[in-house]
């Protein structure tokens, strides 16, 4: 019975006691009120609890914070010196919670900032793997270029000494349509005097397809030059024979010209009657001793005729 | 500090006052109330701390702040107001805290920049060394 009626009673106690208490705090004031600057420091509180990135990350901090912010918010009375100490202490305790937790949100970040920069040097390095690759790759290709290049250059080569071939044979079949005689000197082609007639420069009609041999040959060897050459038999004088030799000679030259043959590379010389190649005894020989030899130059270094 | 220490600290002013009040009724004779001692130690201790954490650098105000609420202090207590005396002293540490907080929060987010400055970097390192030759 006591027991059970202590607690009653000591319940009434404090009722009558707080009211009590609440009569004089009417008295005084209307409604209890939180001391000036409380209310700004529970707003700060409730930003921090709010921040998704803070609210989290200082627990105890943020106890304590909401412990002073509740003490501060307590009616002082007219003690409006102990309210302001427990408004300036709540702000501060909030203030101590809103660093820590921003200190530890800067730590998480870090751990992303090092997995990011991971990430970052993991994609480096398959770039580099890739772009070594693809170096490799190119090198490779590179290299199987040079082959292609090589074998082509080889081929190019084969091709080259195949047309050299193929000129020589070409240059040979010339030479043997020419009738030309391979000489130190050159190719010597000898028109004979079935060209002229005796004691005449003028070239014979039909001796164009002989001649126009020479010309198309000459146009195919441009590095050839030619070197025109009259000789005569020893029928007439000596000097006569001389110019007569020289405009046969001249004759060949104008042909060549007309042809396409450029001046500069055909000289003309009058042997006159000195360089027979037969007898002039007999008519035969003659013949033979009337005559037109061209020279064709071994190509360049072209040399000058002695 | 924990939870309930502190709220014992909170109603210590209240506790003093009845001990004053204790003290005045036993006797005229009574002294000047005792200085907050152990609440001026502990603003001090933290001051040291904050300066030991390079607050001087990194929260410069707030230390300076709590040093003169402590300069504060120590003026109550010269001046006997032993209860002004005690909410400087705690004015002062927790201010003090305050700095060595932000201090901390100041040195994370420095960490933090230097460490994107240097992802940048990589990454425009990367990119350029990404780019065609």
């Amino acid at each position: 019975m006591n027991t059970t009626l202590s607690i009653p009673r000591r319940t009434l106690k404090t009722l009558a006691l707080a009211a009590a208490v609440s009569c004089v705090l009417a008295a005084c004031a209307s409604t209890p009120q939180s001391p000036e600057g409380a209310a700004e420091v529970r707003s700060k509180l409730t930003r921090l609890q709010s921040d998704p990135n803070l609210a989290d990350r200082a627990p105890l901090a943020l106890q304590e914070a909401e412990t002073a912010v509740r003490i501060a918010e307590e009616p002082v009375g007219k003690d409006v010196a102990l309210g302001a100490h427990r408004v300036y202490f709540a702000d501060r305790k909030v203030e101590i919670a809103i660093a820590q937790a921003s200190t530890r949100y800067a730590e998480d970040q870090r751990e992303k900032l090092a997995e990011e920069r991971e990430r970052a040097r993991l994609a480096a390095r398959t770039r580099e793997a890739d772009r070594a690759r693809a170096d490799a790759d190119a090198a490779r290709a590179g290299a199987a270029d040079a082959a292609r290049v090589a074998s082509a250059d080889a081929a190019r080569a084969a091709d080259a000494a195949g047309a050299a071939a193929l000129e020589a044979a070409e240059l040979q079949r010339q030479i043997d349509e020419l009738q030309a005689k391979e000489t130190d000197r050159g190719l010597v082609l000898t028109l004979g005097d079935v060209l002229f007639t005796s004691g005449q420069a003028d070239l014979k009609a039909g001796v164009a397809s002989n001649l126009g041999r020479l010309a198309t040959f000459l146009h195919q060897n441009p590095g050839r030059n030619v070197e025109i050459e009259g000789h005569t038999d020893s029928v007439g004088s000596d000097e006569y024979n001389q110019a007569l030799s020289q405009r046969r000679a001249d004759s060949v030259r104008s042909f060549l010209i007309q042809q396409g043959i450029g001046p500069e590379r055909i000289r003309t010389a009058g042997k006159g009657e000195h360089q027979p190649v037969a007898d002039n005894e007999s008519s035969g020989g003659r013949q033979q001793n009337r005559r037109v030899e061209v020279i064709i130059e071994n190509p360049r270094p072209a040399t000058a005729s002695n | 500090m924990n939870k309930s220490s502190q709220v014992a600290r909170f109603q210590k002013p209240l506790v003093g006052a009845a001990l004053a009040g204790v003290l005045v009724a036993l006797g005229a004779c009574a002294s000047a109330p005792p200085a907050p001692v152990s609440a001026l130690d502990a603003a001090k201790v933290a001051i040291t701390n904050a300066e030991k954490a390079d607050a001087n650098r990194y929260a410069g105000a707030e230390l300076g702040e709590a040093r003169v609420k402590l300069a504060q202090a120590d003026g109550a207590v010269q001046q006997e107001q032993m209860v002004l005396a005690e909410q400087l002293a705690q004015q002062s540490r927790v201010q003090a805290e305050l700095a060595s907080a932000r201090t901390r929060a100041a040195k994370a987010a420095e960490v933090n920049a230097e460490m994107e400055r240097a992802a940048a970097a990589l990454q425009e390192e990367m990119q350029r060394a990404g780019e065609p030759r």
